[in-house]
């Protein structure tokens, strides 16, 4: 699966396209977590606590939406978008979204 | 670029996974998280209880004196001074029990409910209905020997201890998210009330004993608990979340007590006129 | 005691509620979305068609606010304790995102293609200024709406 967040990929054309993909994922960081970031943030620099949860979790918003894609026998999703949001203190979602296309 | 209109089938963006599960799952997590840490901080501190000192526990005492301050010294609360200073004069001296506090006072405050209070500094406050409603000198000397059993064994202090414990152990876990720690502070209670129905059960049994040491029997003593027992037609599940035990099982304990010690159930003495009032 | 009984009657009712209502909504979604299938939405700027045959161009919104039930709420409470994924809002943020689409949809009326698809996420409600809680979240779904000349 090629992912671009540009309009098309390049060195290919694409053929068909099947319309919006989309993958979410809400997580949430353990009192641990969040003891340990208040103790960082005293001093500053990155909380890698954080950094790994979000990426662990865009991944898994990544892998939702190229599972969509498959579904639907498209092998690219261009225009790839990743969105964050607070849903509630301690848990953020992370959206990615982009359209399914078959390229050649 | 053409268009090929596909349907998707299931949705990945949803787990499917069953939420009760997930709620029976986490629930039983975090009450087995608390309830250890509340019984570790228990155990620490019914020692801190047991040797607290006398001036601080005036000082605690002094924290509840707007319970009782609007209480006046009249006819009733005289005699039942006098009952109680005789009572307590029969306290047995233990060494290696902890110091009592020097004195206890009785406060008569006004309200409808018949119920009495240890506070923390000797203060026992008993409510006016309490006294009104009481048939026999014999009952009223057993609530006060009850009251001076929960210092005995130094209840005031621990329920007092053990509630900032909980209080301080569901605020650092939940912070601000009132729905949930009330939740789970409900679901504690209801441990602490057994807790708390243990200790009542033990001051009833300590009273039994200072009554028959006082006036060589024990007659009256059941006679409060059957009177609430009448009284309230409350049903007996809701005694579970209660901070007493259900009355009838109180009487049955107390009578099976009497029975095995072969204590003696003489005349009650009525109540004098200045209780009356 | 009474809050015990009040907060399970509120947790039984919100999970019974609840649960029916959201499969109301999906089997509601799914039906909208087989109509709308030949409306396509998608985040690219470009389609296979010439400046020519487009009849007009404009730009459609839609949006939905959906919130959580009380159970969910309970459960969503406990999971930010022990940290992980918070599997109670996934169906909130799902039914949001596709309702907005399907009401952008709805107001493309017989346009044929949605182009530059953008979809936006956020938590309002009676709560949003406190932090702590989500009393319900809105998603937004723009786009430009385009309509061919028919031949």
């Amino acid at each position: 699966m090629i992912l671009t967040n540009i309009e098309s990929v390049p060195g290919k054309s694409i053929v068909e396209h099947y319309g919006l993909v989309s993958g979410s994922t809400v997580r949430a960081k353990h009192v641990g977590r969040d003891i340990m970031a208040g103790l960082k943030n005293i001093v500053g620099g990155e909380l890698t606590g954080y950094t790994e949860l979000l990426h662990d979790s865009r991944q898994q918003a990544t892998d939702r939406m190229t599972e969509q894609a498959r579904q639907l026998g498209a092998n690219a999703i261009v225009n790839v978008r990743f969105a964050t949001s607070a849903v509630a203190q301690g848990a953020s979602e992370l959206y990615v979204y982009g359209t399914a296309v078959r390229v050649e | 670029m053409k268009y090929v209109p596909k349907e998707l089938r299931g949705n990945v963006n949803v787990s499917r996974t069953s939420p009760l599960k997930e709620f029976a799952i986490l629930l039983g997590g975090i009450l087995g998280i608390v309830i250890v840490v509340y019984a570790a901080l228990g155990i620490a501190l019914d020692l801190v209880v047991t040797s607290l000192p006398v001036s601080i526990e005036q000082k605690l005492g002094s924290l509840y004196s707007s319970v009782y301050e609007d209480s006046e010294v009249t006819p009733a609360g005289t005699a039942l001074q006098l009952m109680l200073d005789r009572l307590a004069a029969e306290i047995p001296t233990n060494k290696d029990s902890v110091q009592p506090p020097p004195e206890y006072k009785i406060h008569i405050i006004a309200n409808t409910r018949e119920n009495a209070l240890a506070l923390p500094g000797g203060n026992i406050v008993i409510f006016s209905a309490l006294v009104k409603g009481a048939g026999s000198k014999n009952e009223l000397a057993f609530v006060l020997a009850h009251e001076l059993g929960h210092f005995a064994n130094r209840d005031h202090l621990r329920g007092l201890g053990r509630r900032l414990v909980l209080l301080a152990a569901s605020a650092a876990l939940f912070g601000g998210d009132s729905r949930v720690s009330g939740f789970i502070m409900n679901s504690l209670l209801s441990v602490e009330m057994k807790f708390s129905q243990h200790q009542e059960s033990a001051a009833d049994l300590w009273a039994l004993d200072l009554l028959n040491r006082r006036y060589g029997h024990v007659a009256g003593a059941t006679d409060f608990f059957k009177r609430m027992s009448k009284q309230e037609n409350r049903g007996r599940f809701s005694y579970y979340f209660a901070t007493h035990p259900f009355p009838e099982n109180r009487i049955r304990t107390l009578e099976k007590k009497i029975e095995e010690k072969e204590y003696l159930l003489k005349d009650k003495t009525l109540l004098d006129a200045v209780f009356k009032n | 005691m009474e809050q015990i009984i009040i907060f399970i009657i509120l947790a039984v009712l919100g999970y019974t509620a609840g649960t029916l209502a959201e499969r109301k909504h999906y089997r509601s979604i799914e039906t909208r979305e087989r109509r709308y299938l030949n409306l396509p939405a998608v985040t690219t700027k470009k389609e296979s068609f010439k400046e020519s045959e487009v009849e007009n161009a404009i730009l459609v919104s839609g949006n939905a606010v959906i919130s959580l039930d009380y159970f969910k709420r309970i459960l969503a409470g406990l999971r930010n304790i022990f940290g992980g994924e918070v599997v109670s809002y996934e169906t909130l943020i799902d039914r949001a995102r596709r309702e907005a689409i399907l009401r952008m949809k709805e107001k493309a009326g017989r346009a044929d293609v949605i182009l530059n698809l953008r979809i936006e996420t956020s938590s309002i409600g009676q709560t949003a200024n406190k932090r702590n809680t989500i009393g319900s979240i809105e998603a937004i779904a723009y786009g430009t709406a385009i309509t061919l000349k028919k031949t």
